[in-house]
């Protein structure tokens, strides 16, 4: 399979779905140019058996995650940075500046919001609300996504929303 | 609390939650599939120069490997010739038969 071809049956899927994961333009293009460059290199190993969409889909998650991995990683390695917020215990995990276009401005301060408490979350119940909620997958398409059975998926979405929930009280 | 009151509460929440559906598709930077041609270009330069300074370290150590044997081997080689020379001139037994 051709790469272009690939790309343009695909493009707005990574894009959207690494927006979701960083919240910032830049870093969202930085991701999906990391994922067309592994589908380039592995994609005579990919396995037909599997919908290439739900293989795309998979890259994309990790290599968000690995980006958001990195990106931590870099800002701890400041020796007097603190790795917590002035006044609370609550570890930081701050992205890069809230930057996402398909945010409307009359709700992008709530938005904001309710994703800083998304990025706290544990990342496979981040990765649940991401794909349930936004991308609004069936828990059958999130399931498969995840690699995991319905029954399973359908409890770490209940578990992340109650999570999710209590922070937004 | 009531069940009913809590049963509110959460659809009330859960109608928090309702916003991350407004959320709207984009599309992507235009040139970013020139940029990601350009990247995987870049990474395949990279993995043949990282290839042919592998296999030229690997011919350097193999030339010197065969250099060292050489000259491990010469040295062996002038010790026994020298060893023969000083037999002959001072008309000594080169082997170990008493009756020949």
């Amino acid at each position: 399979m051709e790469l272009e071809e690939i790309y343009r049956n695909h493009k707005s899927l990574v894009y959207n779905l690494a927006l979701q994961y960083i919240q910032n333009a830049e870093d969202a293009e930085e991701i999906t140019q990391d994922v067309f460059v592994s589908i380039h290199f592995s994609v005579s190993k990919f396995n037909e058996q599997s919908k290439i969409a739900t293989w795309i889909y998979r890259i994309t998650i990790n290599k968000s995650l690995d980006f958001i991995k990195a990106k931590n990683r870099k800002k701890r390695l400041g020796i007097f940075a603190s790795l917590f917020y002035d006044n609370s215990n609550e570890l930081k995990n701050d992205l890069a500046v809230f930057n996402h276009p398909g945010v409307l401005l009359e709700s992008k301060e709530e938005l904001e919001k309710i994703f800083k408490h998304i990025n706290q979350l544990p990342k496979n119940q981040k990765t649940v609300i991401i794909l349930n909620k936004i991308e609004q997958k069936t828990i059958q398409e999130t399931a498969e996504i995840m690699n995991a059975s319905y029954k399973a998926t359908e409890s770490l979405i209940q578990r992340a929303k109650n999570n999710l929930l209590k922070k937004l009280k | 609390m009531s069940s009913y009151k809590k049963e509110h509460k959460i659809l009330e929440m859960e109608n928090k939650l309702n916003i991350l559906e407004q959320i709207q598709k984009v599309e992507a930077n235009p040139y970013l599939f020139n940029k990601i041609e350009n990247r995987i270009n870049q990474q395949i330069t990279n993995f043949i120069s990282l290839k042919l300074s592998w296999s030229l370290g690997f011919l350097f150590l193999l030339v010197f490997a065969v250099n060292i044997l050489v000259i491990k081997n010469q040295g062996r080689k002038n010790e026994q010739i020298s060893i023969s020379k000083v037999a002959k001139a001072l008309h000594l037994n080169t082997n170990n038969n008493l009756y020949e």
